[in-house]
């Protein structure tokens, strides 16, 4: 078991990869009343298309089928998972991602018993014609409950927008139509193609003794006899050189229109810790540029073109990278016509000096605010992992970030056409 | 391990602090309470964003911004609730602990004097505030207003609450009324927060890795700035609604959605303050508060009519409120079975494992209440409002001794007030 101890931020983090391929952390949080445990598969809704180990061809899975499969794994022959977690007080849960499926529970006893349990459920499908059709009903009431709600529809909008049909632009939960074609049949070809340990995280944080749960998880995993399993064949399309859609559209009965803009880009020949460079200088220099404390905020604030809410975002992971500014608008076009003049403009006079400095400092005090909560040290670490970063590594980069590493991820991330706009507007 | 407020009052300045060093974030929450009342409700409302838009030593938001983000991030934030018959403006601050920073001595500090400065000192024009950031704000409020139609979730609940309580402080929206936004000019706005915070009393919750001695000292000479704000310190009472026979008023609102959200709202008698307290928040949770309970388990798991419902009691008001979203078609269904549900707990129909899988689900969420450092204000918060001190040790306690037929007690008390369904517009 390899210790780890981060002295900036007094922490120490043990890790370990079992026989079976199973990437093991635990984190000693001293003093704190629950432990938080989660265990991840590098699996989501971006898997469209794969080789099921022991056969030669690829296959392609409905849209959506990666949270079908979060959701059925609660289900096993004696009955609900939740009710093995709640018998030892623990409350459980679980989410599915782009790239990921989590699996989680929070306890402030009995922890071996809930470990036990997270570890055995996940490792345990239990699918059935009938459990398979219930859940249909359940999923349709979810996927109609962020249909009517304009921030999944203005964002879901924008990755239709920038992706098109390419796995990347797929609805998390699918739609109705593609989730009644599930069957128990696809859904263990998936459980068999991806939740082998050697494709998965665990994450344990908590007031606990190391070696004590590093041990008890070596035991359990131990005893499950896995055989190795080869690399798992993804068969991902190339990022279309073009953006699917200039522009999005689609209307809800809200009050005021909800509008999102931003540029894709291919980050597919960059490595993992490029990656991690490239995600921190963008999160620098589109919060000096749009940030509340920047210029341009203020003044579209005052014209009355955004509220509090506008805000912004980048993501990355091993194929595409895209930034997303938005928030409610009174004038989408006008909103997204000054934003497509100033950003060039951002780029051609470059960022300021001292707005770098403390855009640097503002990021170094958000990075201390997650170590205070158990569960987002777990899950973003998770996450993190996933997509090859590591958090901790976080703090080191973004103080040696100078301004030309900013200026760099602009000048490779501003390109006008991958740029995409998606727009709610309110039924009139 | 057992934790305890320190608490100083300063004039009618409370300060309460807890050190505990497992944080590496020292959280900051300041209240101000007042009645809720149509004439105020909207302007108070408004205080919040108008506040953090400049103060005397940052006339302007992009500096005041700059000032926060200088000490590494500092964030502020503010908002309205509503308690009961009250209405309480809140501030929250989150400040980097010293020791994790390049030269943070003086952090905590500064943003503290901050802190105080955008709550208590606004930049002023002529005895007023700004006149072009109350010119914003009036309008980003209006949109704020209308904008709350855009969750259907929480446009729902709000609703079936405001027809419970017409007529009453708490059927007030907390955010007030668009009629009135226009009235406000940026002179009554700076007399209503200036008599607010002189004649209020003002608590200052400060929880994480802080030396309490050297704190309050801090804090007692920053308060020293504002020696306007007056020494008495008003009370307002917490009252509760008026009882009401069952009537099962039924409500619908038509929008253009794809699913329909049904809320139902019931009355209890029981409230914080009273020694039934804990047996309704288990009564609340076999009903609806956790993936074991009745409605989970009947409504989404058994017949797949659902994949939210679940169920939320107000102790301030006594109030059970329970949501469900839903194909429209399928309402009298789903209603019957929540209500199938209430008859159960009220004919005593619950399982051991129901009982005791929500006691332990109670008792862990209490606990969690240690690692989050503004919840424990929050019971201290009702502390305040009700008379009535519940450590966590204690919620734990009251919790474990909760029978089923205490269970079937409290739930005897829940009467039927209002249903209330958003639905679609039909083709």
């Amino acid at each position: 078991m390899q210790e780890l101890f981060y002295e900036q931020i007094n922490e120490t983090l043990f890790k370990k990869q079992l026989d079976n391929g199973l990437m093991v952390y635990i984190m000693p949080k001293k003093d704190f009343r629950q432990t938080y445990a989660c265990f991840t598969t590098r699996y989501g809704s971006i898997d469209r298309s794969f080789v099921v180990p022991g056969t030669d061809t690829p296959i392609e899975v409905p849209d959506g089928i990666a949270h079908f499969l979060e959701h059925k794994m609660f289900e096993e022959e004696e009955g609900d998972v939740f009710t093995s977690f709640a018998r030892y007080g623990a409350q459980a849960n679980a989410f599915t991602t782009f790239d990921a499926t989590t699996y989680l529970f929070s306890c402030t006893d009995h922890v071996n018993e809930n470990l036990e349990t997270l570890l055995n459920f996940v490792q345990h499908p239990y699918f059935t014609d009938d459990n398979v059709n219930k859940e249909k009903g359940i999923i349709a009431q979810e996927i109609r409950m962020y249909d009517d709600n304009p921030n999944t529809r203005v964002y879901y909008g924008l990755l239709e927008a920038m992706f098109g049909k390419h796995p990347a632009g797929i609805n998390i939960a699918g739609t109705v139509e593609s989730i009644a074609e599930i069957t128990k049949e696809n859904l263990y070809a998936c459980y068999d193609t991806f939740y082998h340990p050697s494709n998965m995280i665990l994450f344990v944080v908590g007031d606990v003794v190391p070696h004590g749960i590093m041990a008890q998880i070596e035991a359990n995993q131990t005893a499950k006899n896995y055989r190795r399993q080869a690399t798992i064949e993804r068969t991902m399309p190339p990022l279309p050189a073009q953006v699917h859609a200039t522009k999005v559209s689609a209307k809800l009965a809200i009050a005021q229109p909800r509008v999102l803009f931003g540029y894709r880009e291919d980050t597919s020949d960059l490595t993992s810790i490029d990656r991690q460079k490239h995600e921190q200088a963008m999160g620098i220099w589109m919060d000096c540029v749009l940030g509340k404390g920047s210029a341009l905020y203020q003044a579209w604030l005052a014209k009355g073109l955004i509220d509090h809410s506008f805000g912004m975002n980048y993501i990355s992971n091993a194929w595409c990278g895209y930034s997303i500014f938005g928030g409610n608008t009174t004038d989408p076009d006008q909103l997204v016509q000054h934003a497509k003049e100033a950003l060039p403009k951002a780029l051609a006079v470059g960022i300021d000096h001292e707005d770098f400095l403390l855009t640097k400092k503002k990021a170094i005090g958000q990075f201390l605010q997650l170590l205070d909560s158990p569960q987002a040290i777990a899950n973003v670490y998770t996450l993190e992992r996933v997509r090859g970063f590591d958090l901790f590594d976080q703090l080191t980069i973004l103080q040696s970030l100078t301004i030309d590493d900013v200026h760099q991820a602009m000048r490779t991330h501003l390109h006008e056409h991958q740029f995409c706009v998606s727009e709610v507007l309110p039924i009139s | 391990m057992k934790q305890t407020w320190l608490t100083v009052q300063e004039g009618n300045c409370f300060i309460h602090l807890l050190r505990n060093h497992k944080f590496k974030m020292v959280s900051v929450l300041a209240q101000v309470e007042i009645p809720l009342a149509k004439e105020t409700v909207t302007k108070t409302a408004l205080l919040p964003q108008l506040l953090l838009r400049a103060t005397k030593s940052y006339p302007d938001t992009m500096q005041l911004t700059r000032a926060f983000d200088s000490l590494y991030g500092t964030n502020m934030s503010a908002y309205v609730t509503k308690n009961g018959n009250l209405q309480t403006l809140e501030w929250v601050m989150r400040v980097p602990g010293a020791s994790y920073l390049p030269n943070g001595h003086d952090v905590l500090e500064k943003a503290l004097t901050l802190f105080m400065e955008v709550m208590m000192d606004p930049y002023q024009e002529d005895r007023g505030f700004a006149k072009q950031y109350v010119q914003t704000e009036l309008t980003l409020h209006k949109q704020r207003i209308e904008n709350s139609i855009n969750d259907k979730g929480a446009y729902a609940a709000k609703r079936c609450q405001e027809i419970m309580f017409e007529g009453q402080p708490y059927g007030l929206s907390k955010q007030g009324f668009l009629e009135d936004v226009d009235r406000l000019t940026a002179d009554a706005l700076f007399a209503h927060h200036h008599a607010l915070m002189q004649e209020n009393a003002l608590h200052f919750y400060l929880v994480g890795p802080i030396d309490e001695q050297a704190t309050v000292t801090m804090l007692t000479s920053i308060l020293a700035n504002y020696a306007w704000r007056k020494n008495n310190v008003e009370q307002h009472p917490l009252s509760h609604p008026q009882a009401r026979q069952a009537r099962s008023l039924y409500v619908n609102e038509r929008f253009e959605v794809n699913q329909a959200k049904l809320n139902l709202g019931y009355f209890s008698g029981v409230h914080y303050e009273d020694d039934d307290y804990e047996a309704i928040q288990v009564a609340n949770g076999i009903l609806g508060g956790f993936p074991h309970s009745k409605l989970f388990v009947n409504v989404r798991e058994k017949e797949s009519l659902a994949y939210s419902a679940f169920s939320r009691y107000d102790g301030l008001n006594g109030t059970l409120l329970i949501h469900a979203g839903i194909d429209e078609q399928v309402y009298p269904k789903a209603r019957s079975i929540i209500e199938a549900q209430i008859d159960d707990l009220q004919q005593g129909k619950i399982t051991d494992d129901e009982l005791l899988f929500t006691q332990d689900a109670l008792i862990h969420r209490y606990r969690l209440a240690d690692d989050q450092p503004l919840t424990q204000a929050g019971f201290h918060h009702y502390y305040r409002l009700t008379g009535r001190e519940r450590s966590t040790d204690d919620l734990i306690e009251g919790v474990r001794h909760v029978t089923k037929a205490d269970v079937q007690r409290v739930a005897q008390s829940f009467a039927q007030d209002t249903i209330y369904l958003l639905q679609g517009k039909g083709d």
